[in-house]
């Protein structure tokens, strides 16, 4: 046998060794995620659950909403993708809880692996599932009606904010699964928030219609303001006023969770 | 410097409580040192420290001469560590596990794919290389996990009671497998329940309890320490052992278990004083025998006297 850098023949000496630095520990932790993310089970969280949802939600508002002359898909594509990117951004706290209960998170930690590559591939694998998830909405929304009216900057600019998006959630729930070491306790805490959130929105309903001591949380809801602004980004007047209340909420999401998250990861890796 | 591993003064609070109490120890390459200690002696806090888990409070650490505080990346590199527990992705299979942390230890695709094939001959899990982690046996899983922290040799391993819940079979490649790594240069540092494994495999034992280091040599030698011989009665009746402890109550080390009474000694003639004490007291025996003492008898004597510390 050949002699190979880094392998050593049974009872040969052993060198010392040398971490192999950030892009190649990136590259493998990311490869790892990424396989993990395009199993059967990993494509049934981010295309088909966001689809069939997307079916019922048709079978069940449709109709209703066109007697009040708003067009299902126009109005409801963007609901039903803040949707999927929330269970996205639970999905990946999930796995990231897996890894800490199986133990690959502590073997992680004393391996010569770069702490921010660990970081970096989460973030990545999560906003590549965003994508995704964007893609299978966006498809199935043109089939009910759904546009780009803005051309092919906005269009792109409907993507990237959605990925955005995933990922200032994601590093929300990243936090919770790095300081809950209870797995039922996480789910909970998980899948709680993430319904009020999505019906106590502009999603399914105009602010207006919502009985008048709820219309302020509705309008102020960071769920609203990035369905406002995935909407302004396809089928509704794209302007700042309508635009800017989501981007700020996703700008300043992430900034405060990429902090909370970092804190978490370093009380969990140096005690 | 000739020490893989170097602690001096190592110490660690949680809180009130005092874990790891400046533990000194040094382990040479090629060497296999087993931490015995009883449960919450201090062993994997020690471990935990050692392997750059946990932050010392006190005292210092290197691995071939690299400070976990300034450089754990160096450390990690060169630490191949086995908790207690089995560290392993369960979604995937055994072969996609060796490639996986092989690649991450710096291994090319080609290299870990060749690697993984080795070690899944190496440790007897070629049938199953291909099936989920989930669906494997403890035993197995035992068995991959030692094979990932393998997967790429490095020169210090450290073993967090590797053989707990291993049948014997694996047992014993596990222990070959430790005998066949020291005998390439890598330093060894085990911690075991098993006094057996500890005397089969250790060149030296360190005996730790309430974090502090209480004997540290060979098998031999803390066998001479705690008294050169044991000496073993067998009472006719069980109902006479604590009337028998009572008798040899002052003398240090002694242990009793059923009808079955241990008593270290210095010298064979003590066995005399011994047998006029258990007589003048009217205790018949049954048999008797004066050899060696056992490590679980070294191990018992030296943690005994802090186990009546804490129930005091």
């Amino acid at each position: 046998m050949s002699a190979m850098p880094g392998v050593v023949a049974p009872g040969a000496p052993v060198s010392p060794g040398r971490p192999a630095g950030r892009r190649h520990d990136f590259q493998v932790l990311f490869d790892r995620l990424r396989s993990r993310s395009f199993s059967r089970g990993g494509l049934v969280a981010t295309v088909v659950q966001p689809l069939v949802f997307f079916a019922i939600f048709y079978c069940t508002f449709a109709g209703m909403l066109d007697e009040r002359g708003i067009e299902f898909g126009r109005f409801v594509t963007p609901t039903v993708l803040v949707q999927a990117l929330m269970f996205v951004a639970i999905a990946g706290a999930t796995d990231l809880a897996a890894d800490r209960s199986s133990g690959v998170f502590s073997r992680l930690l004393t391996s010569p692996v770069d702490m921010g590559a660990m970081g970096l591939a989460h973030l990545a694998v999560v906003a590549l599932q965003g994508l995704l998830s964007s893609v299978a909405v966006v498809l199935a929304g043109l089939l009910a009606g759904f546009r780009f009216d803005h051309g092919v900057l906005a269009a792109l600019g409907f993507v990237l904010f959605a990925v955005a998006f995933t990922v200032a959630l994601s590093l929300a729930t990243a936090t919770i699964a790095l300081r809950l070491r209870n797995l039922e306790a996480l789910s909970a805490v998980l899948h709680l928030p993430y319904l009020p959130l999505l019906v106590l929105s502009t999603g399914f309903v105009e602010a207006d219609l919502f009985p008048g001591w709820l219309q302020p949380v509705v309008r102020v809801s960071p769920v609203s303001g990035v369905i406002d602004t995935l909407r302004a980004l396809s089928t509704t007047e794209l302007t700042w006023s309508a635009a800017l209340p989501g981007l700020a909420w996703v700008a300043g999401l992430l900034a405060l969770f990429a902090w909370t998250t970092t804190v978490a990861f370093r009380k969990v890796a140096i005690r | 410097m000739t020490e893989a591993i170097l602690l001096s003064d190592l110490t660690k609070r949680f809180g009130e409580q005092t874990a790891l109490d400046r533990v000194s120890l040094g382990i040479p390459a090629g060497t296999v040192v087993g931490l015995l200690g009883p449960n919450g002696a201090g062993k994997t806090t020690l471990i935990n420290c050692l392997t750059t888990l946990l932050q010392p409070d006190g005292g210092t650490i290197r691995v071939l001469g690299h400070d976990p505080a300034t450089d754990p990346s160096l450390v990690r590199a060169n630490i191949a560590v086995t908790g207690q527990f089995a560290a392993l992705d369960e979604q995937i299979s055994p072969r996609e596990n060796l490639v996986f942390f092989g690649r991450l230890l710096g291994l090319g695709r080609g290299e870990a794919q060749q690697r993984a094939g080795e070690m899944l001959e190496r440790f007897e899990l070629a049938e199953a290389a291909y099936t989920p982690v989930g669906y494997l046996s403890g035993g197995m899983r035992r068995r991959l996990d030692l094979a990932v922290s393998l997967v790429v040799p490095r020169p210090v391993l450290v073993l967090d009671e590797p053989t707990t819940g291993l049948d014997p079979r694996s047992r014993k490649l596990l222990w070959d497998m430790v005998r066949a790594e020291a005998a390439r240069g890598v330093a060894v540092l085990l911690t075991t329940q098993y006094l057996e494994e500890a005397d089969q495999l250790a060149d030296r034992i360190v005996v730790i309890d309430k974090g502090r280091v209480l004997a540290d040599g060979s098998s031999d030698e803390l066998k001479l320490d705690v008294g050169g011989l044991m000496c073993r009665l067998t009472l006719t009746s069980a109902a006479d052992t604590a009337a028998a402890r009572q008798a040899l109550g002052d003398l240090p080390g002694v242990t009793a278990e059923g009808d079955k009474v241990a008593v270290p000694m210095a010298r064979a003639e003590d066995v005399g004083a011994v047998l006029g004490r258990l007589a003048g007291q009217g205790l018949p025996i049954a048999d008797i025998e004066v050899t060696k003492p056992t490590l679980d008898e070294v191990f018992f004597t030296l943690t005994e006297p802090m186990a009546k510390e804490t129930t005091r």
